[in-house]
């Protein structure tokens, strides 16, 4: 498994009045099977740390690395390929595929990273996650959780190292909510990194690490 | 999943949005191939009814000629064949030839596949007094009209007279008040007034016609003729060098062939206006059916490229909305890893499927209505929607309307492949 190291990294957002700085000279070292949760409030740039660290965002400065290997030293396609093969994407939005069906929603993800077993990971997966019953359902026939659980099994299906979380538990009952996380732990028990951004005070209760964040800088690290 | 499933799934579940697309490059396709199969439908129409009325106007103008030629039959010969030996200017003086050919020519002339004169009408004539009643006449020997050997007969010009018969002109039947049926004595020969002819008013109402063996007899002259009367044809080559050259040729130069000038030139006069009438006719029908084609091409000249234009317009904000839509879709499935170019192949899948069954639908409405329109204006059956079947176009149709689907929905597929998926997820 991997580490995922994030050196002084800077993001400002420039728009027509003012610039809002993001992420400022912010650094951050995840093992392979830790997992970290980030709280702070709205607008301190807990999205955009994770979409710089999972290579959707070039930093102003600074670097990204997973094992060694920075994202952004690589060609757009090379970069897909990165987050395809390294990177898996859990939502507060869930972004499932409207009309795919949960098996499809999950293969979706196989899209990116064609495998002759992709269905059979699929389809075990979703027993998994409980979702047996449904997999020939659509997202509007699914509870929120069960969409959840979606997303998890499609960031899973190509055996990430590292999973990406923006708030996955803020539109889901308690129960959902620790479902998810506990399955998020798992991940990160079975040798995975995992870096939850969240305002839920539950996600302390499983994260290995929680740090605090504010105006794009780590206080409690 | 790959990319045309995903291209599938989303057709199925936005299927509002890919039926308008479609429905755009149907009706595009149905104006295009419609407007083409009526002109193409135009054409073998007018090629058929302008073999049909080409044909009628040329019956109508055989018809024509057949009339006029009857009408000039009314004139009488116009071709005269004399002894080359004959004295021209003795000839007008005194009316008739002096100089005699062997009847045999007639009969040569008869058996040559000569085609620009027809009747033929061996006599003897000659100025003479008629000693038994002191009366100068003209004596004109005739057997009747030589026909020919290799042709069907015609009715002659003028009827043979029949053996032991004469007959006479008005003048000569008042001067001497014989009338038909009677009996007189010429140069010692007994004859019988077959036909008294009406007043002429030319020198035929002094002249009597006897049988041309008679004539020869009476006249010391057996076997010789001193004219052979013909007509000229009612056809092109009958121009007197034709005819010059033709009998000429058969008689072996013995003898000068003359024209009688009003009743050729009005002859010649009825044909070429009969052949011009024809002429003018069919020219006036194929003009009338280009201007047809010019109107229509006319039309489809600016409605057509109207008509596409509008539809790819249509196809291409069309598609700005399904990128609008799918930008969630799009986002997400950047995140995972999936490619900008799987991204632009899914949005172009789904153009080229919407130019495919618009292309095929459009097809089918378009000949369908185009053929339908065809056959009942032409009043043909299923041949009339072979006639105007076009492999070509349905190939065309089926390559050009995808791609041209495929072109409108470019630049919002590139849009789409463009995308930053950060600024979706960060919008949430």
């Amino acid at each position: 498994m991997a580490e995922l190291h994030l050196e002084k990294l800077v993001k400002t957002y420039r728009g027509r009045r003012k610039e809002v700085q993001a992420l400022d000279a912010l650094s951050l070292k995840i093992e392979a099977g830790e997992f970290v949760a980030v709280q702070g409030p709205s607008g301190c740039g807990k999205t955009t740390l994770l979409l710089v660290a999972g290579g959707l965002l070039r930093p102003d400065a600074g670097r990204v690395t997973l094992d060694d290997a920075d994202p952004y030293a690589l060609s757009p396609d090379g970069r897909a390929a990165w987050r395809a093969g390294h990177v898996g994407f859990v939502f507060q939005q869930f972004h499932l595929v409207p009309y795919l069906t949960v098996l499809e929603n999950v293969l979706a993800a196989a899209m990116a990273r064609p495998s002759a077993d992709a269905e059979e990971q699929a389809r075990n997966l979703i027993a998994r996650f409980g979702l047996t019953d449904r997999v020939s359902h659509v997202p509007a026939e699914l509870s929120t959780g069960e969409r959840q659980r979606v997303a998890l099994a499609r960031a899973l299906l190509n055996q990430p190292d590292v999973m990406l979380a923006d708030e996955p538990t803020g539109n889901l009952d308690p129960a959902s909510g620790r479902t998810v996380l506990g399955h998020l732990k798992e991940f990160s028990e079975e040798g995975g990194a995992v870096l939850l951004v969240t305002h839920d005070p539950m996600a302390a209760e499983y994260a290995t690490r929680t740090v605090r964040m504010e105006a794009g800088r780590l206080r409690d690290d | 999943m790959t990319v045309w499933q995903l291209a599938l799934k989303e057709i199925g579940y936005r299927r509002l949005n890919f039926g308008l697309a479609v429905l755009a490059v149907a009706v595009a396709v149905a104006c295009l191939v419609g407007e083409l199969t009526l002109l193409r439908g135009h054409d073998v129409r007018s090629q058929n009814l302008d073999a049909a009325r080409e044909a009628r106007t040329r019956s109508m103008a055989g018809k024509l000629e057949d009339d006029y030629t009857k009408i000039m039959l009314g004139l009488g010969y116009n071709v005269l064949v004399l002894s080359k030996d004959e004295d021209l200017g003795r000839f007008y003086t005194q009316g008739y030839a002096a100089e005699t050919m062997p009847e045999d020519y007639v009969k040569r002339l008869s058996e040559s596949r000569i085609i620009t004169v027809q009747h033929l009408l061996p006599s003897l004539q000659e100025k003479i007094e008629w000693p038994e009643k002191k009366l100068p006449i003209i004596l004109i020997g005739t057997r009747g009209e030589v026909p020919f050997a290799h042709r069907d007969p015609k009715k002659p010009l003028r009827p043979a007279v029949s053996p032991g018969c004469m007959i006479i002109g008005q003048l000569v039947h008042e001067r001497l008040s014989l009338a038909e049926g009677e009996k007189a004595t010429l140069k010692g020969r007994a004859f019988t007034v077959e036909k008294v002819h009406p007043l002429r008013g030319n020198e035929d109402d002094i002249t009597v016609w006897i049988p041309l063996a008679d004539a020869q007899e009476l006249l010391g002259k057996p076997g010789r003729i001193n004219a052979i009367l013909a007509l000229s044809c009612f056809c092109a080559e009958a121009t007197l060098d034709g005819i010059r050259k033709e009998i000429g040729t058969a008689l072996e130069q013995q003898v000068q062939v003359l024209e009688l000038a009003p009743q050729a030139a009005t002859r010649r006069a009825a044909r070429a206006r009969a052949a011009e009438h024809g002429g003018e006719a069919i020219s006036a029908v194929a003009d009338d059916n280009d201007q047809l084609r010019r109107e229509r091409e006319a039309l489809a000249a600016w409605a057509i490229p109207l008509v596409i234009v509008a539809c790819i317009v249509w196809v291409g904000l069309l598609a700005f909305g399904n990128v609008r839509d799918r930008r969630g879709e799009i986002g997400i499935l950047r995140a995972l890893g999936v490619r900008a170019r799987q991204v632009f192949a899914v949005f172009l899948v789904k153009a080229i499927l919407v130019g495919l069954l618009g292309a095929a639908a459009g097809y089918v409405a378009g000949f369908g209505l185009a053929s339908g329109w065809y056959v009942y204006e032409s009043r043909t059956g299923v041949q009339g929607v072979a006639a105007v079947f076009g492999p070509a176009l349905l190939a065309a149709t089926l390559v050009v309307a995808p791609l041209l689907s495929a072109l409108a929905a470019l630049v919002p597929a590139l849009m789409a492949a463009q995308q930053d998926p950060a600024d979706v997820l960060r919008e949430g």
